[in-house]
């Protein structure tokens, strides 16, 4: 009875056996190396004192041309660079990893070129750059076709004979392997020069994964800064519209109680004029003032009205070029010594605007222009089609008006849309015009920018979208 | 023949005395005088103006009930009005469009000769249908 159950024991003992043999993983023939820091010098040994302080020379140089990399590429191309000019090697591969995809991606070769040798751009785990990820230790291979567990896995066409293979390992986090494969001066590499190896991947990695951080918050920073530029164009259109919207409802009531003691004065000195005689030339001249007055305080109200006058616009596909000789041609008596350079290109596509008011908006321009030459000057006009114009990447149509008169400071630029500001003096300007003309451009779905330097004229663009019809 | 009657209607009582004499000055018309919607109505059934001018804006009863009242009025219901404005083309208000629509405007800062030209115009329409 003992015997037979001793007998089944020893069947039991031996299949567990037999299958944990065909479950053991075999390891390769030659251990890496763990070495993770330069070994000593020995004291007694001149030659290892030497080695000793040109690799700290070395590592040195090398740390400092990592550090001023700025890009992920730059300091890859560093590290590879550094592991192939230090012994130096016919190949130098360093490939990154990306844990997503679970794929090795060619980062930088020097010495080998992947397509030549239709090697992997993008590769996989089964193979030797993935078995350094997987265990995350160096191989220092003094002879790959000894090695025939290595060998059997050797699909990179620039692994051939010997090779120091190093994962790039920062906080746990494998970042990539670097390769570095044959040496110039033949022989195999020392545990020395794999120590270096290792050193070049110790700081590579932390390079590199600083880097991608700084790429990302870099990355980031940009996206918030464009977020922050749109909404603050967006809350400053809002704003001028608000305000826009606010005076509009002002001036419209202003305006009414304005004009009831206008009238009242205009009444009056009608009445006057009639009642005394032509001949007394005094009071008539008083009256002529009192009535030039009432004029300009009512010019004042009108165009307040104007700027307060409900946003409706009619839009029909018009030719640029007509409406821009149609208001050249009703400022024209103004111009007086001013010259005209028209430069307004002819059959350029419709815009779908309204006439009136974009007369009104052209008009404003011109009368600003013809107002900062009053000792003469040139007035340019140009047109012309623009690809790209709008940030749906529309064209449009430009208008420039360009005067060579005194221009804007840049203080006052920032300020140019702003209802009622002017630089023109009393009783010569309400500073509603440009704010008009801005109003009128963004009911169009239109741009409207001013260029300009104190003494050096003032240009102001004008963007239109084309009709579609 | 008979001089023509013209009855203005507005709040501000200077402004009235000043176009009265303004439009009598000229010898052709007579003018009276009301300084709120409820006087001029009233003032209208009695002297059957050839022409009203009409404020607008004026408090308790603005211009725009003058006017529906006098229309539905069948003694004075074919009376021209002209409205007195603040505002001088009838775009400039929507509110104010839809209002006076039909009616003449005449700007409250009109010079003598477009005050004239207006309130004969009107006075011809009405008199030479």
């Amino acid at each position: 009875m003992i015997i037979i159950f001793t007998l089944i024991g020893l069947a039991i003992g031996y299949t567990i056996a037999i299958r944990y043999q065909r479950k053991r993983t075999p390891l390769p023939q030659k251990l890496p190396p763990r070495q993770h820091s330069i070994p000593p010098p020995d004291s007694s040994c001149l030659e290892d004192k030497i080695w000793y302080e040109a690799e700290l020379d070395f590592l040195f140089k090398f740390n400092e041309k990592l550090s001023m990399s700025l890009t992920f590429q730059d300091a890859v191309r560093c590290i590879a660079a550094a592991a192939h000019d230090f012994f130096p090697v016919e190949r130098t591969v360093l490939l990154i990893w990306d844990k997503n995809s679970q794929k090795l991606t060619l980062a930088c070769a020097i010495g080998w070129n992947h397509e030549d040798s239709g090697g992997p751009l993008v590769i996989g785990k089964d193979n030797i750059s993935g078995f350094v990820i997987r265990n995350r230790e160096a191989l220092l291979v003094p002879d790959l076709a000894q090695d025939d567990y290595l060998n059997k896995m050797n699909k990179e066409g620039y692994l051939q004979k010997t090779f120091i293979s190093a994962p790039l390992i920062y906080n746990d986090e494998v970042l990539g392997v670097l390769h570095a494969c044959d040496k110039k001066t033949s022989g195999s590499f020392t545990q020395r020069e794999a120590s270096v190896v290792m050193n070049i991947v110790r700081m590579g990695a932390i390079a590199l994964q600083n880097i991608r951080l700084y790429e990302q918050v870099s990355k980031r920073a940009a996206e918030l800064k464009i977020a922050y530029d749109e909404l603050k164009e967006m809350q400053d259109k809002l704003i001028q519209s608000e305000k826009l919207k606010a005076i509009g409802q002002l001036a419209s009531g202003v305006a009414h109680e304005m004009r009831n003691p206008l009238g009242i004065i205009m009444q009056g000195v009608v009445y006057l004029e009639q009642i005394i005689s032509v001949q007394e030339k005094e009071p008539h001249e008083t009256l002529s003032m009192l009535k030039e007055s009432v004029e300009r305080a009512d010019k004042i109200v009108i165009q307040l009205l104007d700027f307060s006058r409900a946003a409706k616009l009619e839009l029909h596909p018009e030719y640029i070029d007509s409406i821009l000789e149609n208001s050249l041609g009703l400022v024209k008596k103004e111009l007086k010594n001013i010259q005209v350079a028209s430069d307004i290109q002819k059959g350029l596509p419709k815009v779908s605007v309204d006439k009136n008011k974009l007369t009104q908006v052209f008009i404003n321009l011109f009368m600003n222009a013809i107002h900062a030459m009053p000792e003469g000057g040139k007035l340019t006009i140009r047109s012309f089609l623009k690809d790209d114009s709008f940030q749906d990447g529309e064209k449009g149509v430009v208008v420039e008006v360009e005067d060579t008169g005194t221009g804007i400071s840049e203080e006052n630029l920032k300020k140019i849309f702003n209802p009622f500001f002017t630089t023109k003096g009393q009783g010569k300007g309400t500073g509603l015009g440009l704010s008009v003309t801005q109003n009128i451009i963004s009911m169009h779905k239109g741009l409207i920018e001013v260029k300009s330097q104190v003494n050096k004229g003032a240009r102001v663009i004008i963007t239109l979208r084309t009709s579609n019809e | 023949m008979d001089k023509k009657r013209i009855l203005i209607i507005d709040d501000e009582e200077n402004f009235c005395k000043l176009v009265k004499k303004n439009i009598e000055q000229a010898g052709k018309f007579e003018v009276d005088i009301a300084t709120n919607g409820q006087d001029g109505i009233s003032l209208a059934r009695q002297i059957k103006p050839d022409l009203i001018l009409l404020d607008i804006l004026m408090p308790e009863m603005d211009g725009a009930e003058v006017a529906a009242q006098i229309r539905d009025d069948e003694s004075i219901r074919n009376t021209p009005i002209v409205f007195l404005t603040a505002i001088a083309k009838e775009e400039d208000s929507d509110s104010q469009a839809s209002l006076t629509k039909g009616y003449a405007l005449l700007s409250k800062t009109a010079t003598l000769r477009e005050l004239m030209a207006c309130i004969e115009e009107n006075v011809r329409r009405y008199t030479e249908p």
